[in-house]
């Protein structure tokens, strides 16, 4: 079996504060395989910028990774030096679509100077065939061809975000870090650089890492889906399993807040408190003072990601009583999502 | 004060809207540069509102929706009065307020009350919750402030109120401080609720609770709001009846249900349908529409969304009137009326 794209094993990473070490991811898994939209989902407050900022050793100067490994293609990205990885991995193995694309483009340099820049540093390519490449991209994600040569401030933000997106994949990198990236645009501008996100994945095997806190655009836009809560990764598997046969009360219960406009009077539903600030050694279940259905087990020990249904499909959760929440979810409440839910008693 | 001159609170009857406003238009300047200004250039106003009729009635919740940028962030500071109208009227109870006194303006400061949409950012860091709901009271001369206070918490579901007299904004979560806000709101029992996205910067969990609040406000204490948001999917909890807005006009009125169910103006159908559908198995394929809104500026006549509709007639070079579609629904669009006809029949009543 050859080495998944990305793999996340029991990463755990503290932030040194005043007030001690603060846990803010600890011992998440996760996998996304070549070709694959991942999507990580959560609250704020959840970890998931820290997590993700710990791929690539962005974490701020009082963060570090305690135990744990980050593997690109097997080799462990923790161990690389600084200049190793942006020799080797940036941009042309991983490149990253921030949410502000406003702060992330040289407001002084033209758009495709940005670009030849970094076809300057990292490949062979005369500065011609950087230029033609580059303008097929802007294609791609729905530019106009001769705007390549704009400054930034000349488009708008949703332009300014499929420029960004062009960018990231400029020298065809196998992996793609979106955090948040249509978090600031409005819906149909949103939706309109999903389509273009669509159309890379129909034509190429990059893969995506899509950070978000909207659970509706990882469902219809990701394949695989983690749902962390409190550092921890609560519930990870492809998007249908945690929608048909969610196992963790978390994933359950947010899918439940979450509005669907085909039911506009559908009962929202509302998770009580908020996740928690963690210090030290994170030996319990973070969901467990927000969850209906904790036992003593669940401030006892931290509960193991551990694989539910059928063996190979990737569906883990980390729930000493993943076997029983969904039916005693189901038992507690009439709410049916939908004809697609599967609802049939077992 | 005479009789004819009674405080705003006590004025107008019960089946006049609450707040109205009629050919609302609110532009901006343009910032001339120096050279510009010798060379006696004019430059285009931001047209941000024009031509905007809306009624609030009592015991009602309007919401007024659109993209960043279309102007509704203007009307409701225009609606605040901290604009000016360019042209058109706003009216309180009846009264336009271009009339008011500075007493009808106190009065009315403390009827209508404003929810902003950044609750982290809304409340003195510095006061406790206590301060900051007594603060309101004490401007307004209103007695019997504890209770007042205790009662207000209560409202806004923050039990036992005691527990959060004492906290101060940082001690708060997103949720807690929107709901201190919503009591900063109602303490002076106001009649109207601005609302500016109240639930958009607030996590999911605690969203559903908010919007739940604020719609039992409107059912129990007899408010009446005015609720501005972007998102579709989340004002069937709270308005009675929407308005879409693009480009400074509303393009289509009409009560919740039916407008998510049956947009009819093009623009409304691409909102609806752009928004994601929390379902893994249900496919309702990307948004058809290009483009981005732009600016309103030197927008002559016609439909403002005519350069992205994917219906695009000739005759959208014409601006459309507000249709009545009958179910108490409008809509500005040509998909619907004959302009031209209307336009004749219209010329042969006025020759009449």
């Amino acid at each position: 079996m050859t080495d998944p794209l990305l793999e996340v094993e029991d990463l755990t990473v503290k932030y040194r504060t005043e007030d001690g070490m603060l846990t803010a991811v600890s011992d998440a898994s996760f996998t996304i395989e070549s070709g694959e939209y991942f999507g990580l989902v959560g609250e704020s407050g959840c970890g998931k910028s820290t997590l993700t900022k710990s791929l690539l050793k962005g974490l701020d100067s009082n963060g570090r990774i305690t135990s744990g490994s980050v593997r690109y293609k097997g080799e462990d990205l923790a161990a690389l030096s600084e200049e190793a990885i942006n020799e080797r991995i940036r941009w042309k193995e991983v490149s990253w679509i921030p949410q502000s694309s406003m702060n992330s483009l040289d407001p002084l340099q033209r758009v495709s100077e940005q670009a030849l820049e970094l076809a300057a540093v990292h490949t062979d390519l005369t500065r011609q065939e950087a230029m033609d490449q580059f303008r097929e991209l802007f294609e791609i994600v729905g530019l106009p061809r001769d705007r390549v040569t704009d400054y930034p401030h000349q488009f708008s933000g949703g332009m300014q975000q499929r420029a960004v997106i062009a960018l990231a994949l400029f020298l065809d990198p196998d992996l793609i870090i979106a955090d948040e990236p249509t978090t600031a645009l409005d819906v149909i501008m949103q939706d309109q650089v999903f389509k273009y996100l669509d159309r890379i994945k129909e034509t190429t095997d990059t893969s995506v890492l899509l950070i978000t806190h909207d659970i509706s655009v990882v469902f219809e836009s990701c394949d695989k889906i983690a749902i962390m809560h409190g550092g921890q990764v609560a519930e990870t598997g492809p998007v249908t399993d945690l929608f048909d046969e969610p196992r963790h009360p978390y994933s359950i219960l947010l899918q439940e807040a979450f509005p669907d406009v085909r039911y506009p009077n559908r009962d929202l539903g509302v998770i009580e408190g908020r996740p928690p600030e963690s210090m030290g050694e994170v030996d319990y279940c973070t969901f467990v003072d927000r969850c209906p259905w904790a036992v003593e087990e669940c401030s006892a020990h931290a509960p193991p990601l551990e694989p539910v249904g059928d063996p190979g499909d990737g569906h883990d959760v980390a729930c000493f009583r993943a076997d029983e929440v969904l039916d005693l979810y189901r038992a507690e409440t009439d709410h049916s999502k939908g004809a697609n839910t599967g609802t049939t008693a077992e | 004060m005479t009789d004819e001159r009674r405080p705003a609170d006590d004025r107008g009857s019960t089946d006049e809207p609450l707040l109205e406003t009629r050919g609302l238009r609110k532009y901006f300047d343009q910032d001339t540069s120096p050279i510009e200004f010798l060379l006696r250039k004019e430059k285009e106003p931001v047209k941000a509102v024009d031509d905007v009729d809306l009624a609030l009635h009592r015991n009602e919740s309007l919401g007024v929706i659109g993209e960043s940028g279309c102007g509704k962030s203007t009307l409701l500071m225009t609606l605040m009065g901290l604009y000016e109208p360019t042209e058109g009227e706003i009216r309180y109870k009846g009264e336009d307020v271009a009339n008011f006194s500075k007493a009808d303006w106190k009065a009315f400061r403390k009827n209508v009350q404003i929810i902003f949409q950044d609750p982290f950012n809304s409340l003195d860091p510095k006061l406790t919750v206590r301060e900051a709901l007594l603060e309101p009271l004490k401007i307004h001369g209103m007695g019997d402030r504890e209770r007042r206070v205790k009662e207000a918490l209560e409202n806004a579901e923050l039990n036992p109120a005691e527990n959060y007299m004492h906290r101060r904004p940082g001690q708060l979560s997103g949720g807690e401080l929107q709901r201190v806000s919503i009591a900063r709101a109602l303490i002076l029992e106001p009649d109207i609720i601005l609302a500016d996205e109240p639930v958009s910067m607030l996590d999911v969990s605690t969203q559903a609770s908010v919007l739940n609040l604020l719609s039992e406000l409107i059912d129990d204490l007899g408010v009446s709001m005015f609720y501005i948001s972007h998102d579709l999917s989340t004002v069937s909890y709270v308005c009675d009846r929407i308005n879409v807005m693009y480009l400074g006009r509303v393009v289509e009125s009409a009560p919740t249900a039916p407008l998510l169910d049956d947009p009819k103006h093009p623009y409304t159908q691409a909102l609806v349908d752009a928004i994601p559908i929390p379902d893994p198995h249900y496919d309702r394929g990307r948004t058809t529409v290009d483009g981005t809104p732009g600016n309103p500026i030197g927008m002559g006549e016609g439909c403002r969304f005519q350069d992205r509709c994917p219906d695009r007639m000739e005759i959208c070079e014409k601006t459309p009137i507000d249709y009545e579609l009958g179910d108490d629904r409008q809509v500005a669009c040509h998909l619907y009326y004959d302009h031209e006809e209307l336009a004749a029949s219209e010329a042969r009543v006025t020759r009449s």
